[in-house]
């Protein structure tokens, strides 16, 4: 009997710190949202993905305009087509990493056009593959497979 | 195009197209004014290419994942990995589920599919020009498919179709031929027979229709009471007939067609019960037939007006054997097969033979009269079967050279990428696998050719609805195309066009990806093969070619055939100037023009022209005479190139013997009487004609006088003969003055010949009439006041028509108008059967060659193209292949001309050899059209000739370009392409 309080009561404690921890942690994140380790377990992203993010990243944009910056971003070697575009849409709204912006108020909402922009956790997304790539990147500068590839802070 | 992507739409899940359907298509609309607004229609073709790429792609990952489970579009490129690698890697004898096995299939032939369609995308020229080949085939499949469906295969709207039958009475041999049944021999078929559940009567008739809104000549069936029993249809609007509509003491009963209701009545449903008057005599509508309704054979032709209830009179039950009056139609009992009826009717047909020996045998040969039960069916379209089955084959022949092509290209390409093929195979793609990818392809190019063919179809088919040979209704000539309107692309269509896209799978796809597999992958890597060891295959490309070639040059020499008949006919003298006449031709009603003696109302009676009748003739000439612009009027009882909806009312020919000769020396319709040497026999064609006629249609006097208003009843028999008849009868003296006994009618008249006058080509241009005309040795002119006395009922319409022709100098519609107003103010119930020029009837006499011509020739053309394309497309790829040779020629000092040559001289031999098999085919297929030819041989040289030099000639200029392509090739430049 002698050791049973002090052992509940450090049980007790444990399970308040974790309590408290998992409250914090849930405080740092909204709800459906991924961890950062869960984000490393998407990367390498898919060309359509990668495109999106990257498009919307300079600011909101609707379809079409998403459609034809990506052709742009890629000088017309990757196309995406409407069904391409918006099938790959609808996933990355539902993982949150995107998000829809209502129409301003006063507008009669118009049916086709819809305007996306990148939600934190997209942003998060975009970087973390911005990172790998650049590392990717470098191992190719440092393997002087590539001349004529130049990397940020690279001198050659 | 932006419907066309709301129709790719339904593709998608409903729930994703719900939920982005707008949005994806304000952003296809977007991407399409772009580019339209960019860079024309080239791009606008390339965003279609991708659209659809993008929708087929999308909609296979988007169901893949539904099957896998996946949450949606791949975010990771670790999600794309195909679940099948993974589990390739385990050992092998790890137990794998049967859904793993599926998902690994599905996983394969998306990837095949992706890679097909980037495959095609890469190569957009060969792509178009492949899909648009068997767009091109299946398309005219498909076009032909609905007409032959329509007409042949589908079965007629009735209950039980199979059961109806038609029976017809069979001439004894040589000749076979349907014929009409007699009515007594209907009434012993009728209570002998154990098959058949009951037996209706049908006979074809024509009438004049008054009481609806415009007097109308009609073409009727008259039928027996159980007749819509029997074939198992019920009135849309009132009822059929019933079993009491054919007792004789009741007032005949009609039921019209919806067509018939729709042109005279407006759809009037308040018509049933209504009284209108069929030849002046007074007939209850009691009902009206579905629109789809109708009932063919081929003795009665086209499409009826209506139906008439025909009254079963003692008289018709009466012994008479030996004229054929009507057809029987009925319905078999359950259970009965066609073959037993046939055998039952046989056994009935020999004991009447042996009961009736005199009417239903032949004395000498023994045989004796048969009959025949045929499927109501197939008699319906059996009219246009020969062309309808010509189309067919013409059609099949065009998608086997579409075949061909895309074969050849696939065979062209498979060459171009064995490298790639060894590479994937030497880096462990199966054998299986690679004939799987490449198949995966040729179905892509099937279903986008199919979908494209489905498409030419439609506009094809709505084409021939526009413009084909619609049965008029009435008894047709020719080759009018019986229930076109039923034709139009449907389920059984599609089923069709489907079979056909894999058949054509089969055939142009599997033996290239066979042989594209099926090589020795280190053999495909090795690099000199490519410029020497290739010549050998090139041999049976060129076959393929050849065959090509000859098809194509046997359709064209076929139409080149038709082509020259048209020509000839078209331009050919037909003994009178059409040039500003105007044809009217009128029915005076028989009630009142004629008048009826004898047994009244059966087939002995006799009718015999009112003097009112020719007084009426004069009056409408006279009138028509005084009309402004009009140069000349005059009547005739049957025109030339009237095409009368009858052929028997476009024969109106007689017994003639010249007076004071041998009896032997007859010439007459239908009977063997004079002879030539060669053993032909002779007719005189009778007219019935108003002075002045020869000279309104340009008909030349050749000598002697006009007929005038004075040659009347009160005065002596006179006649007018052609050319034809006065050389046949008094060679080389003089015809005037001469007398010829006549019979008209059934009475005998001596006539004097007064004059003689060119001749004139009557009949029209069908085969059947240019048989007649050929037949005929010449014609006869009487005048309208001297008319046969005594006409049987049969023969009646040849005395109530009347066509006035008036040669006029101003303009046609103000003389029509003119002319029918004057016939309103006559006779405001003679229907005006026809109101046109006459330039405008012998083109409608053409009608028919003219479309057959379109169909036949568009077919040729379609196939001419093609195999020119594959003649170019052969070359340009050989040429392709060796440049690395011809670039080690021209290093070793040819010269540029020399390999022009070399390359025209290859392509040269191979359209040779094909347009010499083509020749040889078409010696032995044109025999076929010999019925349709017209003073060409059916080995007419000048065409055979002509034809197979435009088609190597044709050739040789698709070599051009990939010859003057080689000879631009630069040595240095090839020979480091390797």
């Amino acid at each position: 009997m002698g050791d049973f309080v002090p052992t509940l009561l450090r049980y007790q404690l444990l399970t308040y710190q974790i309590l408290v921890y998992k409250l914090i942690c849930d405080m740092s994140k909204t709800s459906n949202q991924l961890t950062r380790e869960e984000l490393l377990e998407y990367l390498p992203l898919t060309p359509a993905v990668f495109h999106i993010l990257l498009s919307l990243s300079a600011g909101e944009q609707h379809g079409y305009a998403i459609m034809k910056d990506v052709a742009e971003q890629t000088d017309g070697e990757f196309k995406l087509g409407p069904g391409k575009l918006y099938y790959s849409i609808q996933r990355l709204l539902d993982e949150g990493l995107i998000e829809e912006l209502e129409p301003p108020r006063g507008h009669k909402p118009e049916r086709g056009r819809r305007t996306y922009r990148l939600a934190d956790l997209g942003h998060d997304l975009l970087e973390a593959e911005a990172r790998r790539l650049k590392k990717a990147v470098r191992l190719v500068r440092t393997r002087r497979l590539l001349r004529d590839v130049d990397v940020e802070g690279d001198t050659a | 195009m932006s419907r066309l992507y709301r129709v790719l739409l339904l593709a998608y899940p409903r729930a994703f197209r719900n939920r982005f359907g707008a949005a994806m298509v304000t952003a296809f609309e977007d991407d399409l004014r772009e580019a339209r607004t960019r860079a024309g229609v080239g791009r606008a073709f390339g965003l279609l290419w991708r659209t659809i790429g993008d929708t087929v792609g999308t909609v296979a990952e988007m169901r893949l994942a539904g099957w896998r489970g996946l949450p949606g579009a791949p975010i990771s490129r670790r999600e794309t990995r195909p679940a099948w690698r993974l589990r390739k890697a385990r050992p092998s004898g790890s137990p794998s589920s049967g859904g793993g096995k599926r998902q690994h299939h599905l996983d394969t032939l998306l990837m095949d599919l992706k890679f097909g369609f980037r495959s095609l995308r890469r190569n957009p020229g060969f792509a178009t020009v492949a899909i648009l080949t068997l767009a091109i085939g299946i398309g005219a499949n498909a076009a032909v498919f609905a007409v032959a469906d329509a007409v042949l295969f589908r079965p007629l709207p009735y209950e039980e179709p199979g059961r109806v039958v038609i029976l017809h009475e069979r001439r004894w041999p040589p000749s076979e031929e349907n014929a009409y049944v007699a009515p007594a021999n209907f009434f012993d078929w009728r209570e002998r027979n154990r098959v058949f559940m009951d037996m209706a009567l049908l006979e074809g008739s024509e009438a004049n229709l008054t009481g609806s809104a415009e007097p109308q000549r009609v073409y009727a069936h008259r039928v027996s009471g159980n007749f819509f029993g029997i074939v198992g249809v019920n009135a849309m609007v009132g009822r059929g007939f019933l079993p009491e509509d054919s007792v004789p003491e009741t007032a005949p009963a009609v039921v019209i067609s919806h067509a018939l209701w729709q042109r005279a009545f407006r759809g009037d449903p308040g018509v049933v019960g209504r009284t209108i008057r069929l030849d002046e005599s007074p007939h209850a509508i009691v009902g009206i037939t579905p629109a789809d309704f109708s009932f063919n054979s081929v003795l009665t032709g086209g499409t009826p007006d209506l139906w008439v209830s025909a009254p079963v009179t003692p008289e018709l039950r009466a012994d008479r054997r030996h004229a054929g009056l009507f057809l029987g139609v009925a319905r078999l009992r359950a259970g009965v097969t066609l073959e037993q009826a046939q055998a039952e009717m046989d056994g009935i047909a020999a004991a009447l033979a042996a009961e009736y020996p005199e009417a239903n045998a032949n004395a000498r040969s023994g045989a004796h009269l048969g009959v025949s039960v045929g499927s109501a069916d197939q008699n319906a379209g059996s009219l246009a079967q020969p062309f309808v089955l010509f189309s067919m084959a013409l059609a099949g022949l065009v998608l086997l050279i579409a075949c061909i092509n895309v074969a050849n290209m696939l065979l062209a390409r498979a060459a171009a990428r064995r490298r790639e093929i060894a590479l994937r195979t030497a880096l462990g793609a199966g054998r299986r696998r690679m004939v799987r990818q490449l198949l995966t392809e040729s179905v892509l190019l099937a279903v986008l050719g199919g979908a494209g063919g489905l498409l030419l179809a439609r506009l094809g088919v709505a084409g021939l609805l526009a413009w084909g040979p619609h049965p008029s209704s009435g008894w047709y000539l020719g080759s009018a195309i019986p229930l076109l309107s039923r034709v139009g692309i449907d389920a059984r269509g599609l089923t069709a066009t489907t079979v056909m896209c894999v058949v054509t799978v089969v055939v142009f796809g599997l033996a290239p990806a066979l042989r594209a597999a099926g090589r020795d992958p280190l053999r495909g890597l090795r690099i000199a093969e490519s410029s020497t060891g290739w010549r050998r295959r090139f041999f049976d490309r060129n076959v393929l070619v050849a065959v090509e070639v000859a098809l194509s040059l046997v359709l064209l020499i076929g139409v080149g055939l038709l082509g020259a008949t048209f020509a000839r006919l078209y331009d050919m003298p037909k003994g009178f100037n059409a040039e500003g006449v105007q044809v009217m031709a009128v029915e005076l009603p028989r009630a009142r023009y004629m008048a009826e003696s004898g047994a009244l109302g059966t087939a002995q009676a006799t009718w015999t022209v009112r003097p009112i009748h020719a007084q009426r003739v004069r009056d409408i000439v006279k009138r028509v005479e005084r009309l402004p612009g009009v140069d000349g009027v005059a009547a005739i009882n049957i025109v030339p190139f009237g095409g009368g909806r009858t052929i028997h009312s476009t024969i109106h020919s007689g017994w003639v013997h010249v007076e004071g000769r041998a009896a032997s020396e007859y010439v007459f319709a239908g009977v063997p009487v004079t002879q030539d040497k060669s053993g032909e026999l002779h007719y005189a064609a009778l007219r019935m004609v108003t002075p002045g006629y020869f000279q309104v249609m340009d008909i030349p006097l050749l000598g002697g006088r006009d007929l005038s208003w004075s040659d009347d009843r009160g005065a002596p028999g006179v006649v007018i003969v052609d050319r034809g008849l006065a050389d046949w009868y008094w060679p080389g003296e003089t015809a005037l003055g001469k007398r010829v006994q006549a019979r008209i009618g059934r009475e005998w008249r001596s006539l004097e010949v007064v004059g003689v006058v060119g001749t004139v080509w009557q009949h029209g241009f069908y085969p059947d009439a240019i048989e007649m005309e050929q037949q005929i040795t010449g014609r006869m002119y009487i005048p309208y006041a001297q008319p046969a006395s005594a006409y049987p009922p049969r023969r009646v319409g040849i005395l109530t028509g009347v066509n006035v022709v008036a040669r006029h100098r101003v303009d046609e519609q103000t003389v029509a108008a003119s002319m029918m107003e004057i016939l309103r103010e006559l006779d405001p119930e003679a229907p005006i059967a026809r109101l046109e020029s006459m330039e405008n009837s012998i083109a409608r006499n053409l009608a028919d060659r003219r479309f057959h011509l379109l169909v036949i020739g568009s077919f040729s053309g379609i196939a001419a193209v093609l195999a020119l394309i594959g003649v170019y497309g052969v070359m340009a790829f050989q040429v392709g292949q060796r440049v690395h040779e011809i670039g080690v020629r021209m290093a070793l000092g040819a010269r540029a001309t020399g390999v022009v040559r070399m390359v025209v001289g290859e392509g040269s031999r191979v359209a040779a050899l094909g347009a010499l098999m083509g020749v040889a085919g078409a010696m032995a297929a044109t025999r076929l059209l010999s019925n349709w030819l017209y003073g060409v041989s059916p080995t007419d040289p000048v065409v055979f000739v002509g034809l197979a030099g435009v088609m190597v000639g044709a050739a040789v200029l698709a070599c051009w370009l990939p010859a003057r392509h080689a000879a631009q090739v630069d040595p240095m430049v090839s020979l480091r392409a390797e």
